[in-house]
């Protein structure tokens, strides 16, 4: 008898676990579609406001392309340590993993995923070999990337060629603190900045390069006594952007926010949360207004969809730009900055009283991905002085006032197909991985099936019973 | 026990290789666990058949026990050590070695179908066990390959005899008061059960070297020295065509050369030995309308089956880490092609009771 109420068990939790899941994943699924959209990789949505200055760990990672480019890309998370899968997720690169959990692709160079070692059937060997750099030098991965554990202050390499244990293409040598270069804060924690901080010292070069001025410095006092005197209580940080902007006419979109050290918010007047998305269905072009407001100011933040008639095709280039621009002066002087670009058109920035090049102004620096190919529409943002929030360390999101650069969606896509022939396609076969309408007539020829078979089940144990 | 109280040993076979194909080739739940129903139904009617009669029907719920043990170990290890996947539901130090990281729900609904497809490829063979006897199955075997036939039927029947052999010396020895308390209670239990194991073996080598298996009377050693090198040549030839297919995907014919000749070689060896063994046989099986409805359907479903498998492998496939859907997908016809696995519970019903009492 025991047997039986254990499979009944088992049973039961199967039926639970799956829906659940399920339903999670799409919620999870739906997360990973906004981040991996991003077009620079940031990930503002792992940064819980409240934590943003104590738990905020920071990884680099190197990638070398088959061609020679390198990428580079520092990766900011929460807790303790990410798997290296999740550090590749998160860096916004485009990235096929197969069912196995082996990296097949990264910025659609590579393989599709049901064959992910399509270059490894004989010599030559080739695949994303997986590195760690530790004592100073590249060490071949054990394991793979879903088993290792990143921790802060790692700098990790994924390198495409014939990776072994003793030979094979390393990813160029670099450090931590080259690509995670970014001014550090006076509430760092020890272990980061000792080794991970390099302060730009407020002269930064106009041309954007990947090198700050200042050299890295082993200890985070010199840099502290740079930063100029920390106000008690800092206006509110905000970030709002938009997924597809211009949309057909019809079509909705998605608006999503993370606003950090505020007291209240508000979305064109409605009260919201810190962290949210909310998708949004205009009928014309219209105007978003996120407004984060706290004892020392208002941060105001906006966004545009573009509408387009039905009949026109959406092109890919920046939306209209005869869409009201920037406006609204916001009371805070510190949280807004002025972008470098050209009045930035989708996303409007509300510019700051202050003079343009303040001295004690500090930049802050991102590691450019060094691709010049590449269309990420990245945007050059070094001239600009920016006031950088108390957050700073959370490196990408604490650049506000720079342009986004409009359709977040186009990935790279052109680039993947000229660069590796045969090997592209890769990227971008992944599939929507939540609950579709389409599941429920099969679970219900399932339901309908499985009854059957219950009821043919019923019928014969009776018929056992009636024989005896 | 009448001759004919269950379906001929091949219509079992072809039920057995449909039932199996889904366990093996997918993981989707939801085949999966209309093959478990499947097979639950055939077994409620096998048991009905063989009421008391048969110990081996006993071996049942052991095979279950068993199946379900599995299960509930492959969850826990699969999600410990598998780290992959979008929906992390807890983190673990990353210090731990091996299970550190994130623990996430796809890990889990693999874990979980992988030990369905263990369970249901478990319950399935129970049930064949449960349904043909091994000994008819021996007589099956082609000649060639009889002592293949003799070790798989003692492979086979050792669970079943196994389990059947401790529920009886259990039940004697609580007759004569014994009770588990301790590790050194189990002394009393499984003596005998080896002993019977052992007597068993002894009996079964017995009666069949009384029956002539295994005599090859007219095989010189000469001839059979060159039998077991042809066997041998065969076995190393197709190992190194295996060998050959791995190393040069892009050039099939070596690989082709040496697979033909391993078949050709293992073949003719076989065929040498089979024309040796001469086997009559006392007890006919009949070959009545109901085994034929049993084959067919089998062979039908399992033909659908291995198309679909060939033709559109994305509608078995059910993979939930990140590339795929964590849903599930079903197809009502392939559903309907393991649902058609129950006929031989429908056909057992009265039939062959009734027509032999």
């Amino acid at each position: 008898m025991s047997y039986r109420i254990v499979v009944l068990a088992a049973l039961i939790v199967l039926l639970v676990a799956i829906p659940l899941a399920g339903s999670a994943g799409n919620g999870a699924l739906a997360d990973r579609a906004l981040r991996t959209t991003t077009d620079a990789g940031r990930n503002p949505y792992r940064i819980p406001p409240a934590a943003a200055q104590e738990d905020l760990n920071r990884a680099a990672l190197v990638v070398r392309y088959p061609d020679g480019q390198v990428d580079k890309k520092c990766v900011t998370f929460t807790g303790p340590a990410i798997s290296g899968e999740e550090l590749l997720w998160d860096s916004g690169l485009d990235v096929v993993i197969s069912q196995e959990g082996a990296v097949c692709a990264i910025g659609g160079y590579g393989c599709p995923p049901d064959d992910c070692f399509c270059h490894c059937t004989g010599q030559p060997c080739e695949y994303w070999a997986y590195y760690h750099w530790q004592n100073g030098a590249w060490r071949y991965s054990d394991v793979g990337a879903g088993w290792f554990q990143v921790t802060d202050g790692a700098l990790e390499g994924w390198s495409w060629g014939e990776g072994n244990w003793s030979s094979g293409v390393e990813p160029p040598v670099t450090s931590f603190a080259e690509i995670c270069a970014v001014a550090a804060t006076p509430t760092a924690s020890p272990g980061a900045s000792a080794s991970a901080t390099a302060s730009p010292t407020g002269t930064a070069s106009p041309t954007g390069t990947a090198s700050p001025t200042g050299t890295a410095t082993p200890g985070a006092t010199s840099t502290v006594s740079q930063m100029p005197p920390t106000i008690p209580v800092e206006a509110p940080g905000a970030i709002l952007e938009v997924m597809d902007s211009p949309v057909p006419a019809g079509i909705c979109t998605v608006l999503k926010w993370l606003v950090w050290g505020a007291e209240q918010i508000t979305l064109d007047g409605e009260t919201v949360l810190p962290q949210d998305r909310r998708e949004v269905c205009p009928t014309a072009t219209r105007r978003y207004v996120l407004v984060a407001a706290n004892a020392a100011g208002r941060t105001t933040r906006e966004v545009t969809v573009v509408v387009l008639p039905a009949a026109q095709a959406p092109p890919i280039t920046p939306p209209a730009p005869g869409l009201p621009g920037p406006a609204q002066p916001a009371g805070s002087p510190t949280a807004t900055a002025p972008s470098s670009a050209p009045p930035p058109a989708a996303s409007a920035t509300p510019p700051t009283p202050r003079p343009p090049a303040a001295p004690e102004k500090v930049v802050t620096f991102i590691a450019p991905t060094g691709r010049p190919t590449g269309t990420t529409g990245q945007p050059v943002y070094a001239p600009a002085p920016t006031v950088a929030p108390s957050v700073t360390r959370a490196i990408r999101t604490v650049v506000p006032g720079r342009p986004t650069s409009p359709p977040i969606l186009q990935a790279r896509a052109p680039e993947a197909g000229q660069a590796s022939g045969e090997a592209v396609g890769a990227g971008g076969a992944a599939t929507e991985r939540g609950f579709r309408p389409d599941y429920l007539p099969q679970y219900a020829a399932f339901a309908l099936i499985a009854a059957a078979l219950l009821g043919v089940a019923a019928w014969v144990a009776r018929k056992r019973l009636g024989v005896e | 026990m009448a001759l004919n109280d269950s379906f001929h040993p091949v219509a079992w076979l072809a039920w057995l290789a449909a039932a199996a194909l889904p366990a093996l080739s997918t993981r989707n739940p939801l085949y999966l666990s209309l093959v478990l129903l499947a097979a639950g139904v055939v077994y409620l009617a096998l048991e009905r058949c063989s009421r008391g009669t048969q110990p081996a029907g006993r071996s049942w719920g052991a095979f279950v026990r068993f199946g379900a043990l599995l299960w509930l170990l492959t969850i826990p290890f699969t999600a410990l050590t598998a780290h992959h996947g979008t929906l992390v539901l807890l983190r673990l130090p990353a210090a731990w070695p091996v299970v550190g990281g994130p623990i996430t729900g796809e890990a889990l609904l693999y874990g979980l179908t992988g030990g369905l497809a263990l369970i249901g490829l478990l319950l399935v063979f129970a049930t064949f066990n449960v349904a043909v006897d091994q000994a008819r199955l021996l007589r099956m075997t082609p000649g060639f390959i009889y002592q293949v036939g003799v070790v798989a039927s003692i492979a086979v029947a050792f669970v079943p005899q196994m389990v059947g052999a401790w529920q009886t010396i259990r039940e004697v020895q609580q007759v004569r008061g014994h009770r588990v308390r301790g590790l050194r209670d189990l002394l009393p239990l499984i003596i005998p059960l080896l002993v019977t194991a052992l007597e068993r073996a002894v009996q079964l080598a017995e009666s069949m070297e009384a029956r002539g298996f295994g005599c090859q009377a007219e095989a010189t050693p000469r001839r059979r020295t060159i039998q077991q090198l042809a066997v041998l040549a065969g076995l190393a030839a197709i190992a190194a065509g295996v060998a050959a297919a791995g190393f040069w995907r892009d050039r099939p014919w070596p690989a082709g050369v040496f697979l033909a000749c391993g078949a050709g070689a293992l073949l003719g060896s076989f065929w040498d030995q089979g024309r040796h063994v001469r086997r009559s046989r006392y007890r006919r099986w009949q070959w009545g309308r109901a085994d034929r409805a049993v084959a067919v359907v089998s062979l039908l479903a399992g033909l659908a089956w291995a198309i679909a498998w060939l033709a559109r492998p994305g509608w078995l496939s059910y993979y939930p880490y990140p590339p795929s859907s964590p849903w599930p997908t079903f197809q009502p016809g392939l559903g309907m092609a393991i649902a058609a696995l129950a006929l031989p519970g429908l056909l057992l019903q009265p039939a062959h009771k009734t027509s032999n009492e």
